[in-house]
């Protein structure tokens, strides 16, 4: 920014310093021309015989002899500082530039056979004063040298004549011929008798330029001063022009963009045109430099408006103005009836502004209404502006929404740690608020119920461990007990009951543990294929001798080839030992119980069927329910609980196990989700026995 | 039981009554028995005395079993049984990947205990250091003399049938591996399998309780549910 300034200065400075040969008159053209205008005026005023001598050796007219010269051999040409010529023969001063035409032979004009046909000049000379002699008058006393009407003498020279009106059919008090040159300027006058002196036209072409050259060296040299000036002041005070800059752009940050549009394209128009109109006359150098200085501090205003405002000098506009103004009343409505305002209004803006901005444009263009015109394009400005902020409303609120959708479906999947929103758009900032707060609240009650959950689980532990702790020491003792023999020998039948209720409660608190471990979710499975066949048969085997012992017979039915299911093989032997060992034990001796294993489409069904040694006058459901028993005298073995677990392991599996009652008929039924055979195990092969044992029959 | 006196037996819970009781236990084998209370007390005691066994509680004060068994293992080899209230299968696996040599979960059966200090003890002290024989399939203290087709469990000579030695023969010689129920059926009965799952079941279970100290919870045969069977290779 710095740098560029400076180098804009030095270019400033400089510019003049070329331009000065496009000051300089030129010289030759000058005179050239300063012969011919002399040659017409005397040919106008009849000085010149046409026949007589050639025009074209006459050179110079010697008034004081009145006849042309031509030029010979002894014939010397001076040209002075200030233009002045003089033509010398054989040493003496011929003639000279300084007189050429006499007073009275213009003052003969109107009475002359030459018709001037004048016609307007462009512009004439209104510098200071010019070079104009009288021999006996001051300068200061030409007052009147302004009068008059120009005129140009058009085939001679581009010359202009400057003649005052008045003196058509008058007394000719004096006649001032201005002709028109590109540089500087050149004057004839022409004075009168009335003077008291005899008129003289004199001829000074380079004093006004000499004159325009000065002042150009004084304004040029004051420039350069300036510009050191303003350089060094700038290298000092590098901190407070930025300083002055941020100022600048704060205030400028206040205006509209469109104030600033106008005014930039004000100050860069109006000044141009007006140095584009005098360019003429002005020094180019001067109308380049004084461009550039405009242009330069205009960009130089833009540049730091950009710098500290940035972007935001686009955003402030009238039409952001109005957005603002109708967002904060839309605030004013609930949701629904916000959004519908937004949507009618971006229409009925853009089509009132846009279809109308064209037509009127359209036509303004056709009838070359300029004003017209840009109001057309006003329109159309505005209303292509509010569609584009509709439109990005639009797409904000269509963004923001879907971050919500995607956060609420996190949510739903139960990915609670997602990150809370930060939507602050104004439209649905409320919900995105909301949304946070639900996702909070959720959080907090899982966190809470996760920490009870954890509570219970460990409250069990405890329990067990506070249950497990004393009863270890009972039996131990009650072991030692039954080793004695004690005094007197009924003892031994008591000791013999308490080892019974301890190995009772034992299996009680077990079972305790197993169905609050299981209620609790706290219960860990190791899910795998299981064959429900094997495990049946297992089963069977491990209840052999209760079997036996209850007098009853097993029928199992079940298809040749295996059926898996998912299980935990642990668990789900827990499952079905309680269901055959309940059938067992409460089946009337010498009848049988049969178990059917079946496939179902996604289910494979264990069925066992029992006949009951005792009326079953219960709701099949209830016994389901903890501690509910078949007996209600409660004196058989067991906890109460072998239905009960084994219900909450089937469920913990993901199956499902019911209950029903047909007269005697008990019926139990175990589904559990059927499962893919396994792979085929990774397992060492078999080292068979050597020589196989038969074994005896 | 010579040779049991020289034994060292550590007992540590807080609970005083068990401890007490199972010294009784345990003296009445004949084993001496030194007792803690609690973690701390029981590093001190392993490292003035000589211990040949602990049973080692899990909840205790100062310093709780499971860390009181990790400190022990990075100086002894002894072996420790530890038994607690914790039953669930996480925290066995626990206890015996940290070192435990067994576990027994509270309450117990004292002379199921007493069985396993003796199981252990055999284990240490005599298997240890006991050479190969010809013929001989070893795994933990049981011991199949194929030759003479005879099972050893601790040193106790068990009869089986022709068939159950033929299955535990097949166990043994491929420890570890778990067998179907067909397998087993095919293998030793020699003939395809016809609905032989109730026979081969019944026959394990009852082998089961010939070589294991508590059936419900064995060491050696172990039932894989719903796929088959199985000798743990220890």
């Amino acid at each position: 920014m710095f740098l560029a300034f400076v180098i804009l200065l030095a270019a400033v400075c400089v510019i003049p310093l070329f331009d000065r040969d496009a000051l300089a008159p030129n010289y030759t053209r000058t005179d050239e021309f300063t012969f011919q205008l002399n040659y017409a005026l005397q040919r106008m005023t009849g000085t010149v015989p046409l026949d007589a001598e050639s025009e074209k050796d006459a050179v110079f007219y010697d008034e004081y002899n009145g006849k042309w010269l031509t030029p010979s051999e002894h014939d010397q040409w001076y040209m002075d500082s200030n233009g002045y010529q003089y033509f010398f023969r054989r040493g003496d001063k011929f003639a000279t530039n300084m007189g050429v035409t006499s007073v009275y032979d213009a003052c003969n004009f109107a009475d002359s056979p030459y018709d001037f046909a004048l016609i307007k000049v462009d512009y004439f000379y209104r510098g200071s004063s010019m070079g104009v002699e009288f021999p006996n008058l001051p300068i200061d006393q030409i007052s009147r040298i302004d009068y008059g009407y120009s005129s140009e003498l058009a085939q001679y020279c581009r010359a202009s004549l400057y003649i005052a009106d008045e003196l058509a059919g008058e007394d000719f008090d004096f006649v001032l011929l201005v002709p028109a040159v590109e540089k500087g300027g050149l004057l004839n006058i022409v004075a009168e008798e009335l003077f008291g002196v005899s008129g003289y036209a004199y001829t000074n072409h380079t004093y006004i330029y000499w004159v325009g050259m000065r002042t150009m060296l004084v304004v040029w040299c004051c420039a350069v001063l300036l510009g050191i000036f303003f350089l060094i002041m700038s290298i000092i005070k590098r901190r407070s022009i930025g300083l002055f800059c941020q100022k600048l752009a704060r205030l400028q940050s206040k205006l509209l963009f469109e104030i600033k549009l106008a005014l930039f394209v004000l100050l860069l128009v109006l000044p141009m045109c007006f140095f584009i109109s005098e360019i003429d006359w002005n020094p180019f150098a001067f109308t380049i430099t004084a461009i550039s200085l405009q242009l330069f501090f205009l960009i130089w205003m833009a540049y730091s408006d950009f710098k500290y405002n940035g972007a935001k000098i686009f955003s402030f506009n009238i039409v952001s103005l109005i957005i603002k103004y109708l967002k904060n009343r839309d605030g004013m409505y609930p949701f629904q009836k916000r959004m519908m305002r937004i949507v009618r209004r971006t229409f009925i803006f853009s089509y009132l502004l846009i279809i109308p901005g064209c037509m009127i444009a359209f036509l303004a263009a056709g009838w070359h209404m300029f004003f017209l015109f840009l109001f057309g394009l006003f329109l159309l400005y505005l209303g292509i502006l509010i569609l584009t902020f509709g439109f990005d409303r639009y797409r904000t609120l269509t963004l923001s929404l879907g971050e919500l959708v995607s956060q609420t479906q996190a949510i739903r999947a139960g990915e609670l740690g997602v990150k809370p929103n930060k939507i602050t758009n104004g439209d649905i900032s409320e919900l995105a608020e909301n949304i946070n707060c639900i996702q909070d609240g959720l959080k907090s009650a899982v966190a809470k119920q996760t920490s009870s959950e954890r509570m219970k689980v460990e409250l069990i532990t405890n329990v067990s461990h506070d249950l497990k702790t004393p009863l270890t020491s009972m039996t131990n003792y009650l072991g030692l007990l039954e080793r004695e023999k004690l005094e007197p020998p009924e003892a031994n039948d008591y000791v013999a009951v308490l080892s019974q209720k301890t190995k009772r409660l034992t299996s009680l608190v077990n079972d305790l543990f197993d169905v609050s471990k299981a209620s609790s979710g706290a219960m860990e499975l190791k899910t795998e294929p299981l064959d429900i066949v094997s495990l049946t048969e297992q089963t069977l085997a491990e209840l052999e001798e209760r079997i036996t012992a209850a007098g009853v017979a097993i029928k199992l039915n079940h298809p040749a080839e295996k059926l898996w299911v998912m299980g935990d093989g642990g668990k789900l032997y827990r499952v079905f030992e309680n269901i055959i060992g309940n059938a067992v034990k409460y089946s009337l001796a010498g009848t049988r119980i049969y178990i059917d294993i079946s496939k179902g489409k996604n289910m494979v069904c264990m069925t066992v069927k029992n006949i009951a040694n005792y009326e079953m006058d219960f709701d099949p459901n209830e016994m389901l329910e903890r501690f509910v028993r078949a007996d209600k005298s409660r004196t058989a073995e067991g906890s109460g609980l072998g239905l009960s677990i084994a219900k909450s392991f089937t469920e913990l599996q993901g199956g499902k196990l019911n209950l029903s009652v047909d007269g005697d008929l008990f019926k139990v039924t175990v589904a559990l989700c059927a499962a893919q055979a396994p792979a085929s195990q990774t397992q060492p092969d078999i080292i068979d026995v050597p020589d196989q044992a038969t074994p005896e029959a | 039981m010579e040779q049991a006196k020289m034994f060292n037996i550590l007992i540590v819970d807080d609970d005083k009554a068990i401890v007490d009781s199972l010294a009784i236990y345990l003296s009445a084998e004949g084993y001496n028995v030194l007792k803690c209370y609690d973690g701390m007390s029981a590093l001190e005691t392993v490292a003035e005395k000589q211990v040949h066994l602990i049973i080692m509680d899990v909840m205790m004060p100062r310093m709780d079993g499971i860390r009181a068994t990790m400190r022990l293992r990075e100086t002894h080899n002894i072996p420790i049984i530890i038994m607690s209230a914790k039953s669930e299968d996480a925290d066995k696996i626990l206890g015996l990947n940290i070192g435990a040599d067994d576990y027994v979960t509270k309450p117990f059966n004292p002379l199921e205990l007493v069985a396993r200090v003796k199981s252990q003890l055999r284990r240490y002290s005599v298997l240890g250091s006991m050479e190969k024989k010809e013929g001989v399939i070893q795994n933990g203290t049981l011991e199949l003399d194929t030759e003479r087709k005879q099972l050893w469990v601790s040193g106790t000579s068990v009869r089986l049938t022709a068939t159950e030695y033929g299955i535990v023969e097949l166990l043994m010689r491929n420890a570890g591996r778990v067998f179907s129920i067909d397998e087993i059926y095919q293998r030793v009965w020699n003939e395809p399998s016809y609905n032989p799952e109730n026979t081969v079941a019944v026959h394990i279970r009852r082998i089961r309780e010939k070589i294991e100290i508590n059936p419900r919870e064995p060491e050696y045969l172990k039932v894989v549910w719903g796929i088959g069977y199985k000798i743990e290779k220890i």
